[in-house]
């Protein structure tokens, strides 16, 4: 016996690519995208540039995201690369308030890890509180480049492919780039642990 | 205690979600979609052959390229150390062999609808996020082929599965089997991998120039130099360092006219510290001649055929031991190798 089939029109938006593609006719089938990744760029702009305007960015990176769907590759399922490249050029633009986001990461202190939901993100606030100056100094002494790419691997759960395709730089470069970052912050914790 | 850099920055980031947050941004988009008319499709890629035309693409074969200067010849495997001569010859002198070769051999600029087609094999160390006492480091070499127009845009291919991963040195072997051997090149199992390069000029320093900035570059040394430290900006370690950065790679992948190929290599002399590193002969059996810039840990080296004034590698090697990886000095962390280059009439073309 056959299978019961579906008369119904099905909009498809199982992968990002598809979603966007569809949404050249049917604008609203681009929530797809929107839902699946606001808050991880949400996440990443409220690291980078503090709450208040990384709400504003994250909104408005899935607003230009929108405005420029006809100019995406369909070869790529996932949209992140895409949605965390506008996301960086739009912190690009606020450079002032991202260094003094650094700067609130420089002075961060232990009072910050209180009423922790549990004993194991608990530590991990009082880790965080502890080597924050360090690492805030660190990052905002990195080139703009360096700091991109290492964000974007970090705060951004970018692998080193995306990464390159968000940057539109080649993959060796985001290598050297990662590996001088890494090695700036690394020797910055190691001096504040001595 | 020993930590993981990238663990560490990523403690700072906030995890919780801002659902008031998300529901004012799904308003804002909302309100975009809905004043927005219906979008048209992109054109299809044109996947038509075209026939090469450029008198400068590479030939590969073992020994093609004869290199005339009359000094020792050493081996540039691409992850094997290198020993050299005593370099006989400046910088700026083999470097001028190179920019009047170029200027040599004119080329019609890049018309609209060609590409730059470029074949490379590169490999860069890679070092594994965690525990830095456990961790180990790895060369996994891919070959890459990318399209590049007019505008900067084009089409990247990259081929994870054609070289055997290399250990720098014993114990980063002993670290890989103690952790149960996992997959070193794990995009080897997902084939080739194409990306979309959009049309946003091209990345010099922290600059974006277009064709026509590109093709307006002095044939000068110093203008060059002076243009290429303005570019560079705040971009890389110094502007220094990060105009050899930009030398290497429109010497490598960049539709550049000939006199601004003179130009580049020109300008290679110009920076502080470049220094001639002799003749070599690359894996493909190519003959070249070679300059260097240190760094702070490391040496970057660009070889390149005097008499055709193409880029054959870009390499970077240890200058001392370093904490993180087991390597002495002179050891190979990343090279580009070019393998072919040429212009063709689509972004599926190859010469």
């Amino acid at each position: 016996m056959l299978a019961s089939v579906s008369l119904t029109a099905v909009t498809d938006t199982d992968t990002d690519a598809a979603a966007i593609a569809a949404s050249l006719a049917q604008p609203r089938a681009f929530g797809a995208v929107f839902e699946r990744h606001f808050d991880a760029i949400h996440r990443f702009l409220r690291a980078r540039v503090g709450a208040g305007l990384g709400e504003e960015l994250a909104s408005e990176t899935f607003v230009r995201a929108f405005a420029a769907r006809a100019r995406y590759d369909g070869a790529f399922e996932d949209a992140r690369p895409w949605l965390f490249a506008i996301a960086t050029n739009l912190v690009r633009a606020h450079r002032r308030a991202e260094a003094r986001r650094l700067r609130a990461y420089a002075q961060l202190d232990a009072r910050e890890a209180q009423a922790p939901p549990d004993e194991e993100t608990s530590t991990r606030r009082l880790d965080a509180a502890a080597r924050g100056p360090a690492v805030g100094r660190a990052l905002a002494a990195l080139r703009e480049a360096e700091r991109d790419a290492l964000l974007l691997v970090a705060w951004g759960d970018l692998t080193y492919e995306e990464t390159a395709r968000a940057l539109d730089v080649p993959i060796g470069t985001v290598r050297s780039r990662l590996h001088r970052a890494r090695a700036e912050v690394r020797g910055a914790l190691g001096e504040e642990e001595r | 205690m020993t930590v993981d850099e990238i663990d560490v920055i990523r403690e700072l980031r906030d995890e919780t979600q801002d659902t008031a947050a998300r529901d004012r941004a799904r308003a804002a988009l909302m309100s975009s979609i809905d004043q927005a008319p219906a979008a048209s499709a992109p054109a299809a890629v044109s996947r038509r052959r075209g026939p090469r035309r450029r008198p400068w693409t590479l030939a590969i074969a073992a020994g093609a390229l004869a290199c005339t200067a009359a000094v020792a010849i050493a081996v540039l495997t691409g992850v094997d150390d290198v020993s050299l001569a005593p370099p006989p010859a400046t910088a700026k002198a083999a470097l001028e062999r190179a920019a009047s070769a170029a200027e040599e051999q004119p080329e019609p600029p890049l018309a609209v609808g060609e590409y730059v087609y470029v074949r490379e094999r590169s490999a860069y160390l890679g070092t594994t996020a965690g525990d830095a006492a456990a961790g180990w480091s790895v060369l996994a070499p891919s070959e890459r082929e990318t399209w590049t127009n007019r505008d900067g845009g084009g089409r990247i291919v990259v081929h994870p599965s054609t070289g055997r991963p290399t250990f720098p040195g014993p114990r980063d072997r002993e670290r890989w089997e103690a952790a149960g051997r996992p997959d070193l090149n794990p995009g080897r199992s997902r084939g080739a991998h194409v990306m979309r390069m959009p049309a946003h000029g091209y990345t010099t320093g922290s600059r974006q120039i277009s064709y026509e900035q590109l093709s307006a570059l002095p044939s000068d040394g110093e203008a060059m130099y002076r243009k290429l430290v303005e570019l560079a900006a705040d971009a890389g370690p110094s502007p220094d360092q990060e105009a050899f950065t930009i030398i290497g790679d429109l010497l490598r992948s960049g539709p550049v006219p000939a006199h601004v190929r003179a130009g580049l290599y020109r300008a290679a002399g110009h920076i502080k510290g470049v220094r001639y590193a002799g003749a070599v002969r690359d894996e493909l059996g190519r003959a070249g001649l070679a300059v260097e810039l240190r760094e702070s840990e490391t040496v970057r080296r660009l070889v390149f055929d005097p008499d055709t004034s193409q880029l054959l590698v870009e390499q970077e090697r240890l200058l001392r031991r370093q904490p993180y990886v087991d390597a002495d000095p002179g050891f190979v962390t990343g090279y580009r190798l070019v393998l072919e280059n040429g212009v063709v009439k689509s972004d599926h073309a190859r010469p």
